[in-house]
């Protein structure tokens, strides 16, 4: 996969051509199984992957649906009429967690998924399979100074330091509008004391707030904002492959790590096969498809912060917590009272 | 059917002890199995608490409702569990769901204390613990207890609970088989001594009747014991019969031989009144030699009869009529009375009614040969102190009292006895029948002259 494919791709982030109907990618050669994947994620990032998988498998067509998180969730958790999928893949770990938890999931061993980190690996039943740090993203060009930037500390005392240069030229995460962006500020609040401070801080540079990485990524690019808090780290790296004057920082006091989660849902019509295509997606042959970028290690070396905490989100039941309606209401409250400062 | 063959002593002991050991062992098991199961129960349980007071400690009234900011360390606590899955729901004080999974035990009634109470169930297809709790929030009418509760599925207490089973129950199972093969070990030691004395005795000649003397345990001394006296009676025994065929070898050789000796003479006989005194003395000869012949067979069975000891109970009054009844016919003009005139009762002794009968017919013979001459015989049954006596009595010349110790013998015969045909063995086999019914006989001196032969029998069991 080359870079500028990816970056074609990439347009389409944020699920901005979610599709109703199912795509399908017939089988290269005489069909002899057809796989349903449910995905809430960008088609860009899974099409080279379905193909390659077909490369290996030529009998499998591949009937791909993509659906926002919520509606991947509710497509497993509530009986309907229409086919379940055979693999559901969602960056919304908590909710996929809850899939498991509720007992809506099957198990699959293997080589592959024993071979998983304990944090990437829940019950045999979900699989983190990329690796995907979360990062501070600035433009290189407009904020030269933040590649100094160290931690989390470092950043409120640059706002502070800079309110007039960087008022309305912050972008973050709007956590009402992303789910991904209010599992990073849910972590954020458990891992980090000056989160409410950060956040606060944020909120005095009256932020541009924004539903998805590639928006944050754009206006970046674009020399609309210096600094993006809480980037997905693969797709800063391929704008930055693309020529972007974008700088990457993974910071020092911790760096979140997200990972996305394959499960085979309990009614799967083809659990065999979804074991096939879940073994693959955690193959270094997959890792390559995606041009690299999703590997561990892909974006630590040229990280602006050798020394960077990586904090993997842990696969396992402390994720419910984030998908409980009612913490989710007061956080948000919470969220929205202190980032909308005066 | 065959009677079935007792167990061996090796199988008993190994089934008896092995039984306890596998009783006690499988006790064991289901004790720890408990215990290991409580452990980690109580392990868990406090996990489970812990969650459930942190979710508690974030309740409060906001703005009139019942609000819970779920907290990530609680999740965080159970998820130290790491395989096991979790389920929660916070109720408000009226009953409604304030977070959670709605149908989360429904049945569990409302908590109305602090003190957390623990529950097994079912939960979506899984076995679940269950923890539930209250806490009050005071303030405003939406107040009260709020219910919390919190599940998690079993898989990992479980397999707590198996290491703990395992680890606790391999140091019994290690001594339970242990203790197998030191009763194995132990039963084959104890039993050595048996082995070894059937070696010794079955390594001995055919008429090696020495006792064993072979240092055994307690136990099997008494075996020993047994063993030897059993071989000292069967030595007797041996000794008795051996003597016997002597005497009878002895005993029939000298009157065969006069008898031939006679007979040769009478072959050469021609003088018809010498002749006939030949054939007079040869028959007397062959008389003597066929009582002596019956009485050495006679003394024969009821030796044999008493080593064999066949016993029934045996009525004496019959058997005395009986007898006299037959001794009546052979006497002829000799009177035989029978006198029950002392005794009360029944007259049933428990013994051999062949032997008895044999006992009491050579009486009468002897009474009636040596006394019947001067006077009638008699025949008395009277009760004695426990035993019941039986007299024998006539008019004969009677036995004098230093003979009478020798006339008991096999082949003793009296001075008084001179003339008469006899063996010498009705006595000896009357006084051998008397002192197999736990009795003895006597010889008295009848008053007013005369012979009594008195039996004192055992009493037989009332019929």
């Amino acid at each position: 996969v080359t870079a500028p494919r990816l970056g074609l791709a990439l347009l389409l982030l944020a699920f901005a051509a979610r599709a109703e109907e199912p795509i399908l990618y017939p089988a290269p050669g005489p069909e002899t199984g057809r796989l349903l994947v449910h995905a809430a994620t960008d088609r860009a990032f899974m099409e080279p992957l379905l193909r390659d998988f077909q490369a290996l498998e030529p009998g499998i067509a591949i009937a791909y649906l993509e659906a926002s998180s919520n509606a991947l969730y509710l497509g497993v958790a509530t009986p309907h009429d229409g086919p379940t999928a055979d693999v559901v893949i969602s960056s919304a770990v908590d909710l996929q967690v809850k899939l498991v938890n509720d007992g809506l999931t099957r198990p699959h061993r293997s080589p592959a998924t024993a071979a998983l980190p304990g944090w990437a690996n829940w019950r045999d039943e979900a699989f983190g399979f990329t690796f995907e740090p979360v990062v501070i993203a600035y433009n290189r060009d407009l904020l030269p100074e933040a590649a100094g930037l160290r931690t989390r500390l470092d950043l409120i005392r640059l706002l502070r330091a800079e309110p007039e240069r960087l008022r309305g030229r912050v972008v973050t995460y709007d956590l009402e509008a992303s789910g991904t962006g209010y599992l990073f500020a849910g972590h954020d609040a458990v891992l980090s004391s000056q989160f409410w401070q950060l956040t606060t801080t944020l909120g005095g540079a009256h932020p541009r707030l924004v539903g998805s990485t590639g928006e944050m990524l754009d206006a970046l690019a674009q020399g609309e904002a210096l600094l993006a808090y809480n980037v997905i780290g693969p797709y800063a790296r391929a704008r930055q492959l693309e020529g972007a004057p974008i700088g990457i920082l993974l910071p020092g006091d911790y760096t979140l790590v997200l990972s996305r989660v394959a499960v085979i849902p309990r009614a799967a019509a083809h659990p065999g096969l979804a074991g096939r295509f879940v073994d693959y997606l955690l193959s270094e042959r997959a890792q390559a498809a995606t041009g690299g970028l999703f590997s561990a290690g892909a974006l630590v070396p040229d990280g602006a912060d050798g020394d960077a905490i990586l904090q993997p989100i842990t696969l396992g039941p402390a994720l419910l917590v984030f998908a409980d309606p009612m913490r989710k209401r007061r956080l948000l409250a919470d969220w929205r009272l202190a980032i909308s400062a005066p | 059917m065959a009677r079935a063959r007792p167990w061996s002593l090796r199988r008993r002991l190994l089934l008896g002890l092995g039984g306890v050991l596998v009783v006690l062992g499988t006790g064991f098991f289901f004790v720890v199995a408990d215990y290991a199961e409580r452990a980690a129960d109580r392990a868990y349980d406090r996990l489970l608490a812990a969650a459930a007071l942190a979710i508690a400690d974030t309740a409060h009234l906001d703005d009139g409702q019942v609000t819970v900011d779920l907290p990530y360390a609680a999740l965080a606590i159970l998820a130290m569990a790491r395989r096991d899955r979790v389920f929660y729901r916070i109720t408000a004080p009226k009953g409604a769901l304030v977070t959670g999974y709605p149908d989360l035990a429904a049945d569990l009634p409302a908590a109305g204390a602090a003190e957390p109470s623990y529950a097994d169930a079912r939960y979506r297809d899984a076995a679940v613990r269950l923890v539930s709790l209250g806490r009050l929030l005071a303030g405003s009418e939406a107040g009260g207890w709020v219910t919390i509760v919190v599940a998690q599925t079993r898989e990992e207490r479980d397999a707590l609970a198996r290491e703990i089973l395992v680890n606790a129950f391999a140091p019994i199972a290690l001594t339970v088989l242990a203790g197998a093969l030191l009763i194995w070990l132990g039963v084959g030691r104890a039993l050595a001594p048996l082995a070894q004395l059937e070696r010794l005795i079955r390594d001995r000649g055919p008429t090696d009747l020495a006792l064993i003397d072979t240092p055994a345990p307690v136990e099997v001394a008494q075996l020993v014991g047994a063993l030897n006296r059993f071989m000292t009676r069967l030595d007797a025994s041996l000794r008795a019969t051996r003597s016997f065929l002597a005497d009878a070898a002895h005993q029939l050789r000298t009157p065969l031989a006069s008898l031939r000796a006679q007979a040769e003479l009478a072959a050469d006989e021609t003088d018809p009144v010498a002749l006939r005194a030949q054939v007079a003395k040869i028959r007397r000869n062959a008389a003597l030699t066929s009582q002596l012949t019956n009485q050495l067979l006679s003394d024969a069975m009821v030796t044999h009869r008493a080593m064999s000891g066949a016993r029934e109970q045996v009525d004496l009054k019959a058997l005395v009529r009986e007898v006299a009844a037959r001794a009546q016919a052979v006497a002829e003009e000799v009177p035989i009375r029978a006198d029950f005139s002392r005794l009360d009762g029944p007259a049933v002794v428990e013994g051999d009614p062949v032997a008895l009968r044999e006992a009491l017919t050579n009486l009468v013979d002897n009474a009636v040969k040596y006394g019947g001459a001067a006077g009638p015989v008699e025949i008395r049954l009277e009760d004695g102190a426990g035993t019941l006596r039986l007299e024998v009595l006539d008019r004969g010349p009677g036995i004098p009292l230093a003979e009478r110790a020798a006339v008991l013998e096999r082949f003793g015969r009296g001075s008084t006895a001179k003339g008469t045909i006899g063996s010498g063995l009705g006595l000896a086999i009357a006084n051998a029948v008397a002192a197999t019914h736990g009795g003895g006989l006597s010889l008295l001196d009848r008053p007013g002259g005369g012979l009594l032969v008195r039996l004192d029998l055992a009493r037989g069991a009332a019929p």
